[in-house]
């Protein structure tokens, strides 16, 4: 198989979850003379770009996310793995993702997270029920690009107005942007409390993660 | 009357001595292919041409689905990482002890809500919800009284405070806690001002932590036990200790518990899926969560709603297979997208309220506004569609099939304005402060579409 056909089985696999495709193409890629950035540009940004409309038109869900999400960092871990000394994978961005405070519902935000790393960024899930201090520690520490966050109860919406507040006060505000998202929240309170930007689904998630790197 | 809750200490016993396994595992070695195996095995499949269906069978494959993946999958306790397992027997054994009916509110106010079958004649019991929606303490107690104030209402849910004395209601913060006490505090005060003093109130949605919960329970606030408390599933088939937590206070304090439990279709499964957890969750609610009752709100991940097509199907099929294969008490709760005083809202609450009654919903619960997210966009009118045409369907001996037909013709009138839905007007724009009495712009809107519902055989009460 030329190049060009072992991309496109990776994708295919990719596409198709067959860990066991993508890893034996993996392979056999490694054994050529890659270009790292030909791999991520038409085979994995490609296989991220047809799952994330198969998840738009629910023919895949979060299992299905997750399988991917395995299946892409395992192959790119081998690609760096043998990768010559000076080449790198560039990161399309490090996110800080987190459900707020005292909110336990999760299922949006391990969508838009495994949605992000499918698309290449880095990304430190909190977790759910996270204190709003410990995501701004977080987003400091890693030199976040953005933070984004969910929140699904009336009650725990404050929690991303807090972020913002204390990112406010320790100076960070300019240099770490906020988008928010969950199903208690609206682009009015996105308005109100300052965010970047408001997210109705998993995919305004990524586009807007992409736009404010200015990354395809 | 509620019998006692399937033996508690093993339930939280479960929970610190069940398998370990990562939740990522969790989802991705158990629920998601346990999901997909049911699915398959029981061969249950949607047909979009007939939303609401009258096949017995496929109701009976959708019950054994549930049954099945419960058992096989458990529950997932996020504080422990681990798993909750129960036996077909033991399942068994719950189910037969359930109650025939439960009672709610005291005195005057006390109402009983039973189990109904499919194509019931007896009428479901009728709870008026403005959910969730972030309130004003302004308006806090007049918006809880005109729902209050509806005929029609057994018992009613109430908003969300936004603030209290100042400050967000954020949970875990001193806010919180008092927050739902005044919430708890505002909402008797309302009862008391309609007349109905004794009458159940779902209670304290501002207090979402345990420990805020418990301490709106305190009677000084005007909570009872005869009112409606909730302990949630987390989505899907998850628990953690907090809730535990509550269910342990509830049950300890006598007080009426039910299930909150919320399937998300697109999250982990399609539609066949999805109605499989909703059976799943029901059991859930029995086993963990120790409740009397459910509310159920099946929600599409991106409308969020359930008044779309294929939500409708997997409204109607989760009734039809709890009412034929249960005696779970179940209140079913209307999402829509359009918000108030808007011909959109008014159809999306008509056809949740007649396909849910017709299918076999012991209780109608009803209905939450422009997608349960707007300030004080929800009115006791769009419950009172949901209700009145709920009842109305099964006063006219309607059967599934009709109800189809109905659905069929009503649906095309917004499907294609789910993803922008008029969002209406608030509260204080709907209802006059003083009187409580809905604006005649809203009173026409409602005139007209109960006229569109008459014509196609909805013959109401009123």
């Amino acid at each position: 198989m030329s190049i060009d056909e072992l991309i496109i089985t990776l994708k295919d696999a990719i596409v198709g979850l067959d860990e066991d495709l993508a890893e034996k193409t993996t392979e056999e890629i490694i054994a050529t003379n890659f270009d790292i950035n030909e791999i991520i540009e038409k085979g994995i940004t490609e296989a991220a770009r047809i799952i994330g409309e198969k998840f738009e038109s629910m023919e895949y869900f979060l299992g299905e996310l997750l399988i991917a999400e395995e299946i892409i960092t395992k192959s790119l871990n081998r690609f760096i793995f043998v990768l010559p000394a000076g080449d790198r994978i560039e990161k399309k961005g490090t996110v800080v993702i987190a459900t707020v405070y005292g909110d336990i519902h999760d299922i949006g935000k391990n969508l838009l997270s495994q949605m992000l790393k499918i698309h290449g960024f880095e990304v430190h899930d909190l977790g759910r029920d996270v204190p709003s201090i410990q995501v701004v520690n977080k987003a400091m520490e890693t030199g976040a690009d953005i933070i984004a966050l969910s929140s699904l109860m009336s009650t725990t919406m404050p929690s991303q107005k807090e972020v913002i507040e204390m990112l406010t006060e320790f100076g960070n505000r300019e240099k770490i942007k906020i988008i928010i998202g969950g199903g208690s929240t609206s682009p009015e309170w996105n308005e109100s409390i300052e965010a970047d930007g408001w997210g109705e689904t998993v995919w305004d998630g990524v586009a807007m993660a992409k736009a404010i790197m200015g990354v395809e | 009357m509620p019998v006692p809750p399937w033996r508690i200490t093993s339930v939280l016993r479960r929970s610190e001595t069940g398998p370990l396994v990562t939740e990522r595992d969790f989802d991705r070695r158990v629920l998601v292919p346990e999901i997909k195996r049911v699915v398959k095995e029981y061969d249950i499949k949607y047909d979009p041409e007939t939303p609401v269906p009258s096949d017995d069978s496929l109701a009976k494959d959708i019950w054994n689905a549930g049954v099945d993946l419960f058992l096989s999958v458990g529950v997932f306790c996020t504080s422990t990482s681990r798993r909750m397992i129960f036996t077909d027997d033991e399942l068994k054994e719950a189910l037969w002890n359930y109650h025939d009916s439960i009672e709610l509110g005291i005195g005057q106010d006390r109402k009983t809500w039973s189990p109904r079958s499919i194509e019931d004649p007896r009428r479901p019991g009728c709870l008026f919800s403005p959910v969730g929606v972030r309130c004003s303490e302004k308006n806090f107690v007049k918006l809880v009284m005109a729902y209050m104030q509806e005929p029609l209402a057994d018992a009613v849910s109430t908003p969300i405070l936004e603030k209290v004395d100042g400050g967000y209601t954020k949970t875990h913060s001193p806010f919180e806690q008092q927050g739902g006490s005044v919430h708890a505090l505002n909402s008797r005060q309302a009862a008391i001002r309609v007349g109905r003093p004794g009458m159940a109130i779902c209670l304290t949605g501002t207090a979402l932590s345990a420990a805020s919960q418990i301490a709106s329970s305190n009677p000084i606030w005007g909570a009872r036990p005869s009112d409606i408390r909730l302990v949630s599933v987390i989505s899907e088939l998850k628990i953690d200790h907090d809730l535990m937590n509550k269910a342990l206070h509830f049950r300890q304090n006598g007080a009426n518990i039910g299930t909150l439990t919320s399937p998300l279709f697109g999250a982990y499964a399609g539609i066949e899926g999805t109605t499989v957890l909703g059976i799943a969750s029901h059991l859930q609610g029995l086993m963990v969560n120790q409740g009397n009752y459910t509310c159920y709100f099946p929600i599409h991940i991106r409308h969020l709603n359930n008044t779309s097509r294929e939500m409708l199907w997997l409204v109607s099929l989760s009734y039809q297979a709890l009412a034929s294969n249960s005696r779970l008490i179940s209140g079913s709760n209307g999402f829509a997208v359009a918000g108030p005083c808007t011909e959109m809202v008014m159809y999306e609450a008509g056809l949740h309220g007649m396909v849910s009654a017709v299918s076999g919903a012991a209780v109608l619960w009803e209905i939450a506004s422009a997608m349960n997210k707007h300030f004080e966009r929800t009115t006791p009118m769009e419950a009172r569609m949901g209700c009145e045409t709920g009842l109305s369907a099964v006063k006219s001996r309607l059967k599934r099939s009709d109800v189809n037909e109905i659905v069929k013709k009503i649906l095309p009138k917004y499907e294609e304005k789910l993803g922008n839905a008029p969002l209406g007007k608030t509260f204080e724009e709907c209802y006059d402060l003083e009187t409580l009495e809905p604006s005649k712009e809203y009173q026409e809107i409602y005139g007209r579409v109960k006229a569109e519902f008459r014509d196609l055989g909805i013959d109401y009460i009123y």
